[in-house]
């Protein structure tokens, strides 16, 4: 493994393959090993290769919050049918004592964000927002935002995604006020510049996102989002549609969805995510307040609302439902990230 | 019948190691190797195909990985040839740290990608399992940190060494 041994490229075919702890190890073998594992280039090879081997993936799973020092944990589960644990987590020291109620993950890190909806009880409280790299055991706080949520019931939203050309981490954040009269406004977080600053959305831009989960898929984070079509004359109509945030050319737009598709997201509750590399739905067929059944929606061709089709439903009456249903936070679907493209604020 | 039709049909080529060792192997199961397909296609089989960067005994095994994995001549591979094979190869790369390094020379310089990954991680499961200080006596390379820097890189991920 000495350079006079094998060649660079040998190398670092070998080090992709080592887990992150011992990577951190190894930095300390010798001084050339140590500037090629922080290198920014070796860490975007490293995070290739894990996104490339399906065998790492896991889920992370929020716990409850532990009686003896009453913080939360984190921890990591195999995707295996066996769901045993895989590891567990360092939670970062940030986010203790505080009520960060949602987490997006994107390539190995994990952006902790608060609930939407600002409260007039709310207004004089701010939880900053958290990057963490679990695999590094590393979080940063991320600068406070430059638009305020309006007062009285405001909303944010936020998106976590990676820009493959720039080779790094996006943070958007989209501010609504409860009425119409204010237009959206939104923000970019770029990690290797460390700053926000104002993206432009379109004045004549209508679509809310009503639900803070998100979707990578095709360089864009999707949310779920509507509009009242007509408002605020008589007769209007309730609209669904998919938001979209191109993460490198960092503009939103929206994909409508199909009548019918429409007509069940009236009715039905319903979660965006990605399902074999598609951009899917999670709709949950409800009788009364219950859950019965589950479909799952495909857009089977990207940018084509008449492509999305039900795949299949499956029957959730069996199924016994508890609290710990719901605090899966995300899944992780590799053995994390080194570290990312500017070392310096991580490592 | 197709096997026997096949197998009378082989054709053969010889491969010289740096040390001057000559391997007759079937052609097809040499073209494992992207190097040797290449040299094949440019119509080197006439004559004997040179492998300079190999010694007689790293080619003869990678002679024995070319026979293992040379596509098989009666259709598909099935499953449980599949599952033999990756038995196999996981008793080929069980070999000493020497031999290992030799394998995956052999593997670049030859362009066998699954023989390549093969050793790669071997290596990386090697290295994984050992030190700091096992690594640069296995690798043979010099530590150039003074003992103050290396306390203090230690310090910062004492985590990652329990």
């Amino acid at each position: 493994m000495s350079n006079r041994l094998l060649p660079r490229d040998l190398q670092n075919e070998i080090l992709v393959r080592l887990p992150v702890k011992s990577l951190l190890r190894f930095q300390g073998v010798c001084q050339s090993w140590k500037s090629f594992i922080s290198s920014p280039r070796f860490i975007s090879m490293h995070t290739q290769y894990s996104e490339s081997t399906d065998n790492y993936a896991h889920l992370l799973h929020w716990e409850e919050k532990n009686d003896k020092d009453g913080v939360i944990q984190y921890q990591l589960h195999h995707i295996d049918g066996s769901f045993n644990k895989f590891q567990k987590l360092e939670y970062p020291c940030q986010i203790r004592d505080r009520e960060y109620s949602f987490a997006l993950e994107c390539k190995g890190l994990i952006l902790f964000t608060m609930t939407m909806i600002k409260d007039e009880i709310d207004d004089h409280r701010f939880e900053p927002l958290i990057l963490w790299n679990p695999a590094i055991r590393m979080s940063i706080t991320l600068p406070r935002p430059c638009i305020d949520v309006p007062a009285n019931r405001g909303r944010c939203v936020h998106g976590f995604g990676f820009d493959h050309k720039s080779n790094d981490y996006k943070v958007v954040r989209i501010v609504y006020g409860r009425y119409s009269s204010f237009s959206p406004k939104a923000e970019l977080y770029k990690l290797c510049t460390g700053t926000w600053k104002t993206v432009k959305v379109a004045d004549d831009f209508k679509y809310t996102i009503y639900a803070c989960m998100q979707a990578l898929v095709n360089g864009a984070i999707h949310w779920l989002g509507n509009h009242l079509r007509g408002w605020p004359s008589s007769g209007t109509e309730l609209e669904f549609g998919v938001v979209l945030f191109h993460i490198c050319d960092e503009e939103f737009q929206v994909m409508k969805f199909p009548d019918h598709l429409i007509s069940s997201l009236k009715k039905n509750y319903a979660e965006i995510g990605v399902y074999g590399g598609l951009l899917s739905l999670m709709e949950y067929n409800r009788q009364e307040f219950i859950h019965f059944s589950c479909s799952i929606w495909l857009m089977k061709e990207y940018g084509v609302a008449e492509s999305w089709t039900k795949q299949f439903t499956i029957d959730l009456k069996n199924v016994l439902f508890t609290s710990k249903g719901d605090q899966q936070l995300t899944t992780m679907k590799d053995r994390g990230t080194y570290g990312r493209a500017r070392p310096s604020a991580f490592i | 019948m197709s096997s026997t039709l096949c197998c009378s049909f082989a054709k053969n080529v010889t491969l010289r190691s740096s040390d001057g060792q000559t391997f007759e192997v079937e052609e097809a199961a040499a073209q494992v190797s992207q190097t040797i397909k290449r040299m094949i296609e440019d119509g080197c089989t006439g004559s004997v195909i040179p492998v300079p960067n190999l010694t007689g005994p790293v080619l003869a095994l990678v002679i024995e990985y070319f026979k293992k994995h040379s596509p098989p001549s009666d259709g598909c591979p099935t499953a449980l040839l599949e599952m033999e094979i990756k038995d196999w190869d996981a008793k080929f790369v069980a070999v000493d740290n020497d031999t290992l390094l030799d394998l995956t020379l052999a593997a670049h310089y030859l362009e066998i990608q699954g023989l390549l990954d093969l050793t790669c991680h071997r290596v990386a499961d090697i290295l994984n399992d050992n030190s700091v200080e096992k690594i640069r006596e296995i690798f043979h390379i010099k530590n150039d940190f003074t003992p103050e820097e290396e306390a203090e890189e230690r310090s910062k991920i004492q985590w990652a060494f329990e």
